[in-house]
């Protein structure tokens, strides 16, 4: 397959669109025919280093969190997708025409919802709904039903105006 | 809420929502920026200790980049360190949310794949929207 690999951390041109092993799906895994990857900002301070501590690279490597596209093949056991399902996932190595999601990780894309869209969706949900919820950075009934909608980091006010101006 | 974005993002982060957006790169506007309930942090580094001293007592403070340097200094705030992990019903969730228009995700462009390289530089620019790349 074609993939965007990175064979050591750097500037963007370390990026290098070129072949690079059909990934195969093990049991409990599903092989995507990648029709959408989205870029977030985990995947260039992968890509430079500058996140080496918390997410280390192993060279040579396809980055890439989010992506889309069709159910290629399924890996032994899986039994709740099928061939040329259209679905998303939070994943590892999505800058590929060949990605490899486990099923527990995978979701079908809601009718209506585009191969582009599904595919920015991903880590941002994750991300927003699982740090307002799980670390609550503010009181219950302050939570907002779309913690993703802050673009990069989020406070919650503790003066009464602010909270006056919140409901 | 209160959203600490890129200074090219403020307008955008108020229109989503936000009740205030402030620019985390201007010391000054953090330096206004009064006491907060708690802090959830996305983006870890040099800000964090900046805004970790702005929560309150027995606030919160949730981290995906592990804790900030100086955490220890701040024994009456809890540091949640945490890493967002797959969950496909909050992907489907938010997908149809963002279908029924009851949320918005700016999609900024579609690049191929063959261009991630250029595709990545702009990204990390700081645009406004997300980048997709196609196969």
């Amino acid at each position: 397959m074609k993939a965007a690999v990175l064979h050591e951390y750097g500037p963007p041109s370390n990026l290098k669109y070129e072949d690079f092993p059909d990934p195969k799906p093990g049991p409990g895994e599903v092989l995507i025919a990648v029709r959408a990857a989205s870029i977030n900002p985990i995947d260039f301070k992968m890509r430079s280093g500058a996140a080496k501590e918390h997410f280390p690279v192993t060279f040579p490597a396809v980055l890439g969190r989010d992506v889309a596209g069709l159910v290629r093949a399924l890996g032994e056991g899986v039994k709740d997708f099928a061939v040329g399902d259209r679905v998303f996932a939070l994943a590892w190595g999505a800058y590929a025409e060949l990605c490899v999601v486990k099923a527990a990780d995978l979701a079908k894309i809601p009718e209506g919802v585009d191969m582009t869209t599904a595919a920015a969706v991903p880590l941002v949900s994750c991300t927003g709904d699982q740090l307002i919820r799980e670390a609550r950075p503010c009181s219950p009934a302050r939570r907002f039903s779309s913690p993703e909608r802050s673009a990069a980091s989020a406070a919650a006010p503790s003066s009464p105006r602010a909270r006056s101006a919140q409901r | 809420m209160i959203a600490g974005v890129r200074k090219n993002q403020i307008d955008e982060a108020k229109l989503l929502g936000a009740i205030d957006a402030i620019d985390l790169s201007s010391d000054s506007a953090i330096a206004k920026l009064g006491t907060v309930e708690g802090v959830a942090d996305a983006v870890g580094g040099d800000v964090a200790p900046k805004l970790l001293a702005k929560v309150k007592p027995g606030g919160n403070y949730g981290s995906l980049l592990g804790p900030p340097k100086d955490a220890a200094l701040h024994p009456t705030v809890n540091i949640k360190p945490m890493t967002a992990h797959p969950a496909p019903a909050t992907y489907v969730h938010y997908a149809e949310a963002i279908r029924d228009g009851k949320l918005t995700l700016q999609i900024d462009r579609v690049m191929p794949l063959s261009d991630a390289a250029q595709a990545q530089a702009a990204a990390e620019k700081g645009g406004v929207g997300k980048i997709v790349l196609t196969p």
